[in-house]
């Protein structure tokens, strides 16, 4: 009967699945892929808004030199020849120095009176040069001057792009209060010129609690490969996921222009991961500790056989200090500022607790009183996001966060790298110190 | 590739195409054996590609002290067994089990008949793991009862007995295959 099933089934096949070499592999990569990770999306995402934070600033000086150019020679109580000229060259530039890119609108039932519709998109850019415009006057209400003297008696906002966006953005210019803008711009800027250098000094202190979802992203290491269980990756897989965790810190940022800023803080950073272990060890791996490698594996008796089952959360406490820089864009004038912030961070663990599944033998071992840990490491964290003014000199925002460390927090003699990530929102209020002057 | 010699060695030196081209050559057999051994062919797809990561990981070990073929095909067997041997209970032999050994039959009595392969084969899957498995070890892939008493944790008269006991389950139920 032997004989007859050997022959039968000598050369017998089965039919494989076709997806099976590209899943082995992906195994056989391993963790190759892993680097492109969010690590480098988080960079490339600094860069861009950082660029264009930058080219923002940059056209805002280019701005500021051509307002000063600007002046008046007449201002009377309506709409004059030249007015109208502006709103006709609107298109086109009036000659090569001109070039204005405001929308204006003639106000629809009063087109032939002082009130008009100034309707400035945002980012647009603003030239005004002197010998296009001959006078212009607008009557404005009380609110609308208030507006215009509280542009030029900011500092942050002595860019002809900030100035001009406040004087135009009311929808509806009022009738009764009379305002000569050119010759506040050109006395604010001449005002404000003598003060320029104080603004740099200022300072923004912070104050931050960020709830994070955060967890381990995990790589083996690759000399000591050979010493990973083969059952250890599906037990990961199925056995470990990111937790709940946060942040708190508090830090302190330096303005060297007003629109960047260098910084320093202290975090207390908790990174969870939530465990749910249930598997069984039912084999013993076989070691050429030569070769620093599991070379088989011994099916453990009935008796031996383990059933591992395990619910809880590890906690990784950190204690961080992140060097900052950051750059800063008002988008809406004392009401929203832009922020992208990238801080490199010294982080040393202060705790670990939990329970963790050994790579090598499948145990579970405490992370207590394991010690192929690391105390100390590098990370990195992006904020990239927007902050509301509640006060003139206070600002909340609840923008989006990534953070990673650059190292393992396991020692070289652990058959894993571990590196703690997390990512969540940051709630954070910030206090401008000389930021505005009311 | 020009040789098994030279594949290996590609295999060992980490070259995916030469990887590829010994998981070609030799995954329809190795299914072939995961088949017999799982009671289920998703199980079978799982050890398949466990079996060949761990062929790729341990090519170096091999000696050519035996056929490429049969060097893999215990690493897929050994795969196949810790397998079954993680449902606990498939290890656990009843006592009726273990006295239920019978007399031997005749070896060289014809069993088949007209049955093809696949119908044998599929009442060798559908015996119990415990006796599937021996009857694959020692009848179609050739171990000793010492090798299989090793490789499952038992002795070898347990390991004869299921030998037996599968012997004799497989008989009666190709012949009431015959009859029906």
């Amino acid at each position: 009967m032997d004989d007859a099933i050997r022959s039968a089934f000598a050369d017998f096949e089965g039919s494989v699945p076709t997806d099976s070499w590209e899943k082995i592999s992906g195994i056989l990569d391993g963790d190759k892929k892993r680097p492109l990770m969010w690590w480098w999306v988080a960079a490339c995402f600094f860069i861009v808004f950082s660029g264009i934070g930058i080219f923002i600033h940059l056209n805002s000086e280019k701005a500021i030199e051509s307002a000063r150019h600007y002046s008046t020679k007449d201002h009377s109580n309506r709409v004059s020849e030249s007015s109208k000229e502006i709103i006709s060259h609107h298109s086109a530039p009036i000659n090569n120095q001109v070039e204005s890119d405001f929308n204006y609108k003639p106000h629809s039932a009063q087109e032939h009176t002082s009130e008009f519709v100034v309707k400035p998109k945002i980012g647009d850019k603003i030239q005004l040069i002197d010998s296009s415009v001959q006078s212009v006057s607008i009557n404005y209400s009380s609110e609308q001057i208030g507006e215009i003297q509280n542009a030029i008696d900011h500092p942050e906002l002595r860019n002809a792009d900030e100035i001009l966006k406040a004087i135009f953005n009311a929808s509806v210019i009022g009738a009764n209060d009379s305002y000569n803008i050119p010759t506040t711009i050109n006395n604010g800027l001449k005002q404000k010129d003598s003060s320029f250098p104080q603004d740099k000094g200022k300072w923004d202190l912070g104050l931050s609690a960020s709830p994070a979802l955060a967890g381990l992203m995990v790589r083996t290491n690759g000399k000591l490969n050979g010493l990973l269980n083969k059952n250890y990756n599906k037990i990961s897989e199925n056995g470990e996921s990111f937790g709940f965790s946060y942040q708190v810190g508090v830090s302190a940022n330096r303005y060297i222009t007003k629109n960047i800023y260098f910084g320093f803080g202290l975090k207390y950073d908790v990174v969870k991961e939530s465990t749910h272990y249930d598997y069984i060890i039912d084999s013993n791996p076989e070691f050429n500790l030569a070769k620093s490698k599991i070379t088989g594996y011994t099916a453990r008796r009935p008796e031996q056989i383990e059933h591992v089952q395990h619910n809880g959360n590890n906690e990784y406490q950190f204690l961080e200090v992140p060097l900052k820089f950051g750059i800063v864009v008002p988008v809406v004038r004392n009401r929203w500022d832009f922020r992208s912030e990238m801080s490199l961070q010294y982080m040393y663990m202060l705790n670990k607790t939990g329970s963790k599944v050994d790579p090598t033998y499948l145990e579970l071992t405490d992370l207590k009183s394991d010690q192929n840990y690391n105390r100390q490491n590098l990370g990195t964290t992006l904020n990239i996001g927007m902050y509301r003014y509640v006060k003139s000199n206070l600002q909340l925002g609840v923008i989006p966060y990534y953070q990673i460390a650059f190292n393992s927090i396991r020692n070289n003699q652990s058959v894993l790298k571990d590196r703690p990530i997390s990512y969540g929102f940051n709630v954070s209020a910030v206090y401008l110190i000389r930021r505005r002057l009311h | 590739m020009s040789s098994e010699e030279e594949l290996v060695k590609q295999c060992a030196n980490k070259n995916r195409e030469a990887q590829k081209e010994l998981f070609e050559k030799y995954a329809s057999r190795m299914m072939g054996i995961c088949i017999r051994y799982m009671s289920n062919t998703e199980d079978a797809k799982d050890v398949l590609q466990d079996g060949f990561v761990k062929v790729f990981m341990q090519i170096e070990s091999f000696k050519f002290k035996s056929s490429l073929y049969t060097w893999m095909s215990r690493i897929f067997v050994n795969l196949c067994i810790n397998r079954l041997n993680r449902t606990v209970q498939t290890l656990e032999l009843t006592q009726e089990h273990e006295s239920s050994t019978l007399n031997e039959e005749n070896e060289n009595q014809p069993i088949w008949g007209n049955l093809n392969r696949d119908q044998i084969m599929s009442e060798i899957l559908a015996l119990p793991d415990i006796y599937r498995v021996v009857i694959n070890m020692y009848a179609i892939d050739g171990l000793t009862h010492s090798e299989i008493a090793k490789a499952l944790n038992i002795s070898e008269g347990s390991s004869k007995s299921r030998l037996s006991r599968a012997r004799v389950i497989l008989k009666e139920r190709i012949n009431t295959l015959k009859k029906s």
